[in-house]
């Protein structure tokens, strides 16, 4: 860890990094943000599911959904460990008789939203976790922790231009001991001079700014999007907020931001430059600027907004 | 009638009177040696009666050898006296019963040999004369090197005057303080002349005064100052299958270590080459916890400060280095592969002494001082320095303050009594501190699962080692130990992450070796080791362990475990025989049981050593042996780990042989099989614990196999030229549990060639170069990436561990060095130039941020260090 630490440093101080783009420069198909609402469903409710995606003009993309309850590791690309119908098949064979019981399919389409319905009964569901643990895991799935209800894989294929993107999320069924939460939401993204006053930028992408300049970007949201909840161990905690600052062209002063109890304050997570990318930099007459607001909860939620670009 | 000595040709160094009988050449220069030996003992041969009948009076010469106890090894005849009267057989017989005060030099008993002549005179009755007048000394001088200040002894002393039929001279030689003195010299002018080895001349004159004494200091340059010229070697007889000794003032000035002399290490075949900023210490393929660090036989936790760029011991304080790949004795245990003993410095200053060492990276003070006739002391000090040189080297735009940056103490102080012949104490107390705070401007690009602003970092330790040494005869010797000490390892950040080790140490050891007959001697010993740990840890489960692609857990899900007062017991006791039936055969088998109170399990490791001394220039040697060591501490946490994981083992198996065809000429080539068992390794499965189940973390269940041969070419310092080539050619393996297939550890380098020396040019200028070539470092491809949209970070899909090599890395580094000898201190000035052409030597592969685009990580570019050192 100590020679993690100094490293970087000297490798800063000789100028030695490598000459990548930055993480947050739109360039090629990506995918930004995956949301559900509500993010930790309970019995009975139904998740939307929908993914920020960018895509350069012009270039068409397809989007597939699928969830599975037992997926191997991040080493092994999350993928899915069980097969639907063997999973079908061993509830069948456990049920009481005269019970039935569907499974969701994996497959959720390929329509822009999605949705999953979490149909496991809380008590139900916990004790199936308890059992699975106990030895009922296929071999490679990291143990989940029971008491945070049952964690599954949302998936999202994204394909276009001979690219294909995967993104994956954990989205909690919650059983009887899980908090519910909300996905934080961004009011509105601001922008002006360093040293003049702010305006909203237009959601149909009126608003123009200047090749070149260097403009204050901010961000106005409710405090009280960090939403403070009990943890398992009944602790009060105060949620921490991420936000990624995406922009198709030009240079952001940082690539995230956040605000955490004790350690950042909102008014400076909420900010950061833009410096407007020059023609040469960016032809197009429009650029793209997006946020991306993520709680530790699995919760999320952003703002986009386009922008014209004026002369230097 | 009596049988009597007469002068001994190193003792002459010590005769005062001029026509002292001439030295003939001895094996050691007298001016090599700081203390020469002293004969304790003398035994009087019996006249030979035949001889007495006949009145007739003879002188033996004879050539003693004598070892580093004062021990007399061997004698033989150079000349004869009258044969057939028994002179020779009874001067030998006598002679081999004398015991001597061992010589010394740098502080160290060693062996010489030396001529002494024994008298045969017939006793006559003494001559009623009356006593001559006092001589009155009237001029006295006082002969020291110049920079050093160390006493010359043994040098002639010439006065002399006139020309023609008046020419007059006398001579005197300096005794052991280089002190000398002449008696009743005339007043007036007086040349003087002294012309000691290996320095420069002295050529003066003074002038005396009647009825005044005359007293002069001299201070006389060596004609090549250079700390070699002084050295002489206490080779310790050789008993492993492999053990390379490195004398400190012999590697300081390796290019490419910067002064450091336990960095030459990892110039030793057998040793991986690991990147700039790594401290670890990679042993025939082993992960780095398998080699342990010891401090005079005391295990200290770390051998670097942060970075690797020091070792935490400074080079004033050691005598030399003890590094054993494999195969050590059973003296040492708790590890698996390799041992790093460092072994501090005999203390023998004459006067206040020391150096000041300034360079890019920190500043050390040493200084020693004798304590009376039997006792002497020494304190060092570091402090390094990179706190500045990072705030002037980076960028006002990197967003991150430093609250406390980079820096390390480090401090030492050394005492050493010997009250007794036969007894010798020696009390160390050292320490290392290094700390790290940072402050970030935006939280936000810390650590998107585990936000922070603020981190800290902090690793110290200190021992104090407390040694009585007892050997009443050379048969005998008890050494007792005692060390206590403290590892302190903290880490923390202000988003919930806290790692606080705190570790209070104690070992105990006692070793007692007896030679019960000439061809066996036993050694045996306890050696208890407790530690008393409190912890306090919030952290994900996983972390970086061997052979991990990427780091495992989820920052987000933090464990905790919290304890205080937790005592760890770990006794083990040792026995092992040298046995030496003759025709050169040494057989060492060797016992020791470990037991492991962390682990509540006991250990029983057999050892056998064995060397052949095949012909003079060859030797044979091979071992076997059983080794076992402990988890890391979080392995066996029940939160972290499993704790009933049981220590991991090797088999160590090695034949070789060496060849030395010219004194300062060797060759050491050695095969080795190194069986790795129970290894600890993740896995997937559950277990009960308290009811619950939960996952087990790791097994024992993983396998290794390391196996290859060494090559080592020493060229000792000889004709101004020191230096060595080593090679290895070795193959690391590793099975994991689950898994069927064996794959290479992380530091597998399957080619490791290093070519070093260094030359003394005229001047008092050295000059040196190091040049490298060593297999690419192994790095695991990345196959694809998976956006985790949680954390908003792609997570990388590895491809099979370790299966792909980046480019061979070579470089070449110099070193000059250049000395100015003043009459009481030594200025010395060093450049040492790291990777010379500049290669871009790639460590490794870097990735953009979804794995798509890769470039080489790359090794440091040209780099200068420029030190000086101040030495009085």
């Amino acid at each position: 860890m100590r020679q993690l630490l100094v490293l970087p440093l000297v490798a800063a101080a000789a100028g030695c990094g490598p000459d990548f783009a930055p993480y947050n420069r739109l360039e090629s198909l990506r995918v930004l943000a995956v949301r559900a609402d509500p993010p930790t469903p309970a019995f009975g409710e139904t998740a939307a599911l929908s993914a920020l995606v960018y895509a350069p003009p012009e270039l068409s993309y397809t989007a597939s959904w699928s969830w599975c309850p037992f997926t191997l590791g991040a080493l092994d690309g999350y993928a899915c460990a069980v097969e639907e119908a063997d999973l079908q098949a061993t509830i069948d064979a456990n049920l009481p008789p005269g019970v039935s019981f569907s499974l969701p399919s994996f497959d959720l389409g390929d329509a822009a939203v999605a949705s999953l319905t979490n149909v496991f009964v809380p008590e139900l569901l916990d004790a199936a976790c308890r059992e699975l643990v106990a030895g009922g895991l296929p071999p490679g799935v990291p143990v989940p922790d029971c008491g945070r209800g049952l964690p599954v894989n949302i998936r999202l294929e994204v394909r276009g231009g001979g690219q294909a993107v995967v993104a994956v999320k954990e989205l909690v069924l919650r059983g009887t001991s899980e908090v519910a939460n909300l996905n934080p939401v961004i009011d509105d993204l601001l922008a002006g001079a360093s040293d003049g006053p702010r305006a909203p930028l237009a959601p149909d992408g009126s608003t123009e700014l200047a090749r070149g300049a260097s403009v204050d970007l901010e961000l106005t949201l409710d405090p009280a999007e960090a939403e403070v909840y009990d943890d398992a161990t009944g602790e009060s905690r105060s949620e921490t907020l991420l936000f990624t600052w995406f922009v198709e062209g030009g240079e952001t002063e940082v690539t995230r931001t956040a605000f955490a109890t004790g350690r950042s304050d909102l008014a400076a997570a909420a900010r950061n430059t833009w410096t407007v990318p020059l023609r040469a930099e960016l032809a197009r007459e429009s650029a793209l600027v997006v946020v991306v607001a993520r709680d530790d909860r699995g919760g999320a939620g952003w703002i986009e907004r386009r922008v014209r670009l004026g002369e230097e | 009638m009596r049988a009597t000595t007469l002068t001994v040709l190193l003792l002459a160094a010590a005769v005062r009177s001029a026509g002292a009988e001439d030295p003939p050449p001895a094996s050691e220069p007298a001016s090599d040696l700081d203390k020469l030996p002293v004969l304790q003992t003398f035994v009087a041969a019996p006249y030979p009666e035949q001889a007495k009948a006949e009145g007739l009076e003879a002188t033996v010469v004879l050539l003693i050898d004598i070892d580093a106890e004062g021990q007399v090894e061997g004698v033989a005849v150079l000349e004869p006296g009258p044969p057939g009267y028994g002179f020779d057989e009874a001067a030998v017989a006598a002679a081999q019963q004398f015991v001597f005060e061992p010589a010394e030099a740098g502080g160290v008993a060693v062996p010489v040999q030396l001529t002494y002549r024994y008298r045969f005179i017939l006793e006559t009755p003494p001559a009623e004369v009356a006593p001559p007048p006092p001589p009155v000394e009237n001029f006295a001088g006082l002969l020291l090197e110049r920079g050093t200040r160390t006493p010359l002894p043994g040098v002639r002393v010439t006065v002399f005057r006139g020309e023609g039929e008046e020419a007059r001279g006398f001579e005197a030689f300096s005794d052991r303080d280089g002190r000398f003195a002449f008696f009743d010299l005339e007043p007036g002018a007086w040349r003087v002349l002294a012309e000691p080895d290996g320095f420069f001349p002295l050529r003066t004159s003074e002038e005396l005064v009647a009825g005044e004494k005359t007293e002069a200091t001299y201070f006389i340059e060596r004609v090549s100052q250079n700390p070699y010229d002084v050295l002489v070697e206490a080779v310790r007889p050789r008993k492993e299958v492999s053990r390379t000794t490195l004398a400190t003032r012999e590697i300081e000035k390796i290019p490419g270590a910067a002064g450091d002399p336990l960095a030459v290490v990892q110039n030793l075949p057998s040793v991986a080459r690991v990147p700039t900023g790594s401290g670890d210490v990679i042993v025939r393929g082993s992960a780095p916890e398998d080699t342990r660090i010891f401090a005079d036989g005391v295990e200290i936790p770390v051998a670097f400060h942060f970075g690797g760029l020091r070792s935490v011991v400074p080079a004033g304080l050691l005598e030399a280095i003890d590094f054993y790949p494999g195969n050590f004795s059973a003296y040492y245990g708790r590890a698996t592969g390799g041992i790093l003993d460092l072994r501090s410095v005999r203390l023998a200053p004459e006067d206040l002494g020391g150096y000041v060492d300034v360079s890019l990276l920190d500043t050390s003070l040493f200084l020693e001082a004798p304590v009376g006739p039997d006792a002497a002391i020494a304190f060092g000090a570091r402090r390094s320095y990179i706190d500045g040189v990072l705030a002037l080297a980076v960028p006002d735009d990197v967003p991150v303050g430093f609250v406390t940056a980079p820096r390390y103490y480090d401090g030492q102080l050394l005492f050493s009594w010997r009250p007794a012949p036969a007894h010798s104490v020696t009390a160390l107390i050292f320490g290392s501190d290094d700390q790290v705070k940072l402050a970030f401007d935006n939280a936000g690009e810390t650590n998107p699962q585990a936000v922070f602003s603020r981190l800290q970092a902090r690793s110290s330790f200190y021992r104090s080692i407390l040694t009585w040494r007892y050997a009443p005869s050379e048969r005998f010797e008890n050494e007792l130990r005692l060390s206590a000490g403290r590892n302190w390892l903290g880490f923390s950040t202000n988003g919930g992450f806290l790692f606080d080790l705190n570790f209070y140490t104690n070992q105990t050891r006692n070793t007692v070796r007896w030679q019960l007959h000439d061809r066996l001697t036993l050694r045996a010993g306890l050696d208890v080791f407790f530690n008393l740990a409190d912890t306090e840890i919030r952290l994900p489960r996983g972390g970086s362990k061997e052979g991990d692609p990427a780091a495992v857990g989820d920052a987000r899900q933090l464990f905790s475990v919290r304890s205080e007062g937790e005592l760890f017991l770990s006794p083990a006791a040792f026995v092992e025989a040298e046995l030496t039936p003759g025709a050169g055969l040494t057989v060492i088998p060797g016992l020791r049981v470990d037991h492991f109170g962390r682990l509540g399990e006991t250990t029983l490791d057999p050892r056998l050593t064995v060397r052949w001394a095949l012909a003079e220039q060859w030797t044979a040697k091979g071992g076997v042996g059983l080794f076992h060591q402990e988890p890391f501490f979080d392995e066996t946490d029940a939160t972290f780990g499993n704790p009933a994981l049981g220590p991991e083992a090797a088999w160590h198996y090695s034949l070789g042989a060496e060849y030395r065809p010219l004194p300062f000429l060797s060759a050491d080539a050695t095969l080795f099989y190194k069986d790795l068992r129970a290894l600890v390794s993740r896995t997937d499965r559950v277990v009960e614990r308290d009811g619950q189940l939960v996952p087990l973390l790791y097994d024992n269940r993983g396998r290794g196999r390391v196996y290859g041969a060494e090559l080592l070419v020493r060229h000792e310092l000889s004709r101004n030229f020191f230096g060595w080539l080593s090679y290895s050619l070795s193959r690391a393996e590793r099975r994991d549990s689950g898994s069927r297939s064996w794959r290479l550890f992380d530091f597998d380098q399957t080619h490791i060639l290093t070519l070093l020396g260094t030359y003394r040019l005229p001047e008092n200028w050295e000059v040196g170069a190091r040049w490298r070539l060593v297999s690419g470092n192994l790095t695991t491809p990345v196959v694809g990436a998976v956006l985790n949209a949680d954390t908003d970070t792609y997570e990388p899909i590895p491809g099979r561990v370790n299966s792909e090599r980046v480019g061979a890395f070579h470089q070449l580094d110099l070193r000059v060095d250049k000395r100015w000898i003043y009459e009481s201190w030594i200025l010395g000035v060093y450049l040492d130039l790291q990777n010379v052409y500049n290669r871009a030597n790639p460590e490794g592969v870097q990735y953009n941020y979804d794995y798509s685009q890769s470039e080489a990580q790359q090794g440091l570019p040209l780099l200068a260090i420029f030190g000086l050192r101040a030495e009085f």
